[in-house]
């Protein structure tokens, strides 16, 4: 695979959450854009290529955002790939920037969130799932996650408290971020106690649906470098959709398949990632990336989360630094984009009071799109510090 | 708003022939001309081979449960009103793994099920599991058609 040279992330945005919002996803995504040219510097007319992915920008798409936006691009991309799209939209647009097919992309992942959109959302996620899972209780994604969670508990030994162990270590760093929707420090106790959603999940495994946008510029060093922007660099980048089709129970996924190569190409291993941002739509699949990614083997993330601490000032491995979904809600696609975002502000030293103290390279993964009894989309980036 | 709740019932086309194998008391699945390979959910070419000829026949409504779940919150009005209830993933003796309703009797990983496809207040077929010979219609009495 051809290294990233030379692709620089710059200007990463993330519009604050809500918890119910009047406003469109359109709305969200050109607020997004108009953040990210101000962080930067730069006109509108400087974007040249613009990468979107929402599920409620419906029935408007990328093609729409350019009339809203009034702008000329030589470079589109929607990405269905919700909470795997923020690393896909990296990968994109870095080959775009390289080729030479655009200068400046933004890439942005922004959703609204409204009484009814997350109920139609679930109800016509997929083919598969409108006849053979959402007539059983019409949970959505928690249904089909309690069940892999508890195969997974079984198959490996995990316990609530492992899983409780993510969510409170992100709480802490929700609280030091300061940005999220739950902002109250959360206990073991209140963890454990909490009323059961889909058992073996309850209320604290399941992200809230609220509205937001996450987005990010990528452009050449040598343009970061003249307009004077504080950047970080792709080192690695890699996704795989549909992988381990014939496991029956979901437990692995296909950042297994590409790890390596990712870090041969970083030349860096695991233990040179100052963070890892993980997808967290449930404590497990943050558990489940921390073993596909090499931080632990494969059945380890039990162990490895009683042992390592996970906040961003714990000196273990600081996962999800700004709190994660768990902490900020789901919102939509930009789901898929705040892991990445966070990384890029924390290799720009721009994080908040949750920055990592001389964060040199971090990961940030993506897992998204339930057609029926797993997701399909994984994706994953490993990022460095600008200038070196 | 008044009148009866109901579950939701949007389906492909493709659904109506489960339907049509439940009124007839079978339990039927696509098995592919080309391969034998058995399909579920419904779609409209092997996944294995890729032929397009996938007549429904009738297949072992045998199977082992895989993991499973009690749910107790859910967005829609008419779950709210039958709450809680059982769901299972079942590795099917014929091949796929297929989601459905499980009583409380068949709550253990790898528990031997027998599933049935019986119509909801909505009219469109769901599978239930439950220990072989046995009924399982009855936990479910509040979610099936009467
Ligand atoms: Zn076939």
């Amino acid at each position: 695979m051809q290294p990233y040279n030379d692709i620089a992330l710059v200007a990463p945005v993330s519009l604050p959450y809500e918890r119910r919002s009047e406003r469109s996803a359109a709305w969200f995504t050109g607020t997004a854009f108009a953040r990210m040219l101000d962080r930067a510097g730069l006109q509108k007319h400087d974007i040249d290529g613009l990468a979107i992915a929402s599920f409620t920008l419906v029935p408007d798409s990328v093609v729409s955002m350019t009339e809203y936006l009034d702008i000329s691009p030589g470079w589109l991309e929607q990405i269905p790939m919700g909470g795997a799209s923020g690393p896909v939209a990296v990968r994109r647009a870095a080959r775009a920037v390289q080729a030479g097919d655009a200068e400046i992309v933004a890439c942005i992942g922004a959703d609204t969130a409204s009484a009814d959109t997350f109920a139609d959302l679930v109800e016509n996620f997929s083919r598969f799932s409108t006849d053979a899972v959402f007539p059983y209780g019409a949970g959505g994604p928690n249904t089909v996650f309690a069940m892999i969670t508890r195969n997974y508990m079984e198959k490996y030994g995990a316990e609530r408290e492992d899983f409780g162990r993510v969510c409170i270590a992100q709480r802490e760093n929700a609280l030091a971020a300061g940005t999220a929707v739950f902002n109250k420090p959360l206990s073991m106790q209140d963890y454990l106690a909490a009323r059961p959603i889909s058992e073996p999940l309850h209320l604290f495994d399941c992200v809230m649906p609220v509205a937001g946008a996450e987005g990010f510029l990528v452009m050449t060093v040598a343009r970061a470098e003249s307009l004077g922007l504080p950047y970080a660099r792709i080192l690695a980048a890699g996704e795989r959709h549909n992988a381990w089709p014939d496991d029956d129970v979901h437990f692995r996924a296909g950042w297994s398949l590409y790890r390596d190569q990712m870090y041969e190409q970083a030349e860096l291993g695991p233990g040179d990632m100052d963070f890892l941002q993980t997808y967290d739509d449930y404590p497990v699949i943050s558990m489940v990336q921390m073993e596909d990614l090499g931080f632990c083997e494969k059945g380890g993330a039990a162990e490895f989360v009683r042992t390592r601490p996970l906040t961003w000032n714990g000196g273990g491995l600081p996962h999800n630094t700004c709190g994660g979904q768990l902490s900020a809600g789901q919102a939509g696609a930009a789901g898929g984009f705040l892991g990445t975002v966070e990384a890029i502000r924390q290799l720009t030293e721009t994080a908040l009071s949750n920055q990592v103290a001389d964060a040199r390279a971090g990961m940030a993964s993506g897992y998204g799109m339930v057609n029926y009894d797993r997701c399909l989309c994984t994706s994953a980036v490993i990022l460095g510090r600008g200038g070196e | 708003m008044t009148g009866q709740l109901m579950p939701p019932a949007s389906r492909s086309r493709l659904w109506q022939q489960v339907n049509e194998a439940a009124a007839a008391g079978l339990f039927r699945l696509q098995v592919c001309s080309g391969c034998g390979t058995v399909q579920y959910p419904p779609q409209e070419f092997c996944s294995h081979c890729l032929a397009d000829e996938l007549p429904w026949e009738q297949v072992s409504p045998m199977g082992e449960v895989l993991s499973w779940t009690t749910t107790h919150a859910s967005t829609n009005r008419f779950f709210k009103g039958i709450l809680p209830f059982h769901v299972g993933m079942i590795k099917l003796d014929c091949g796929p793994v297929l989601i459905g309703y499980l009583v409380a009797a068949s709550l253990h990983t790898g528990s031997r099920v027998q599933v049935t496809g019986m119509p909801d207040k909505s009219g469109q077929t769901v599978f239930l599991a439950g220990p072989p010979g046995t009924d399982p219609a009855a936990e479910y009495s509040k979610l099936l058609e009467e």
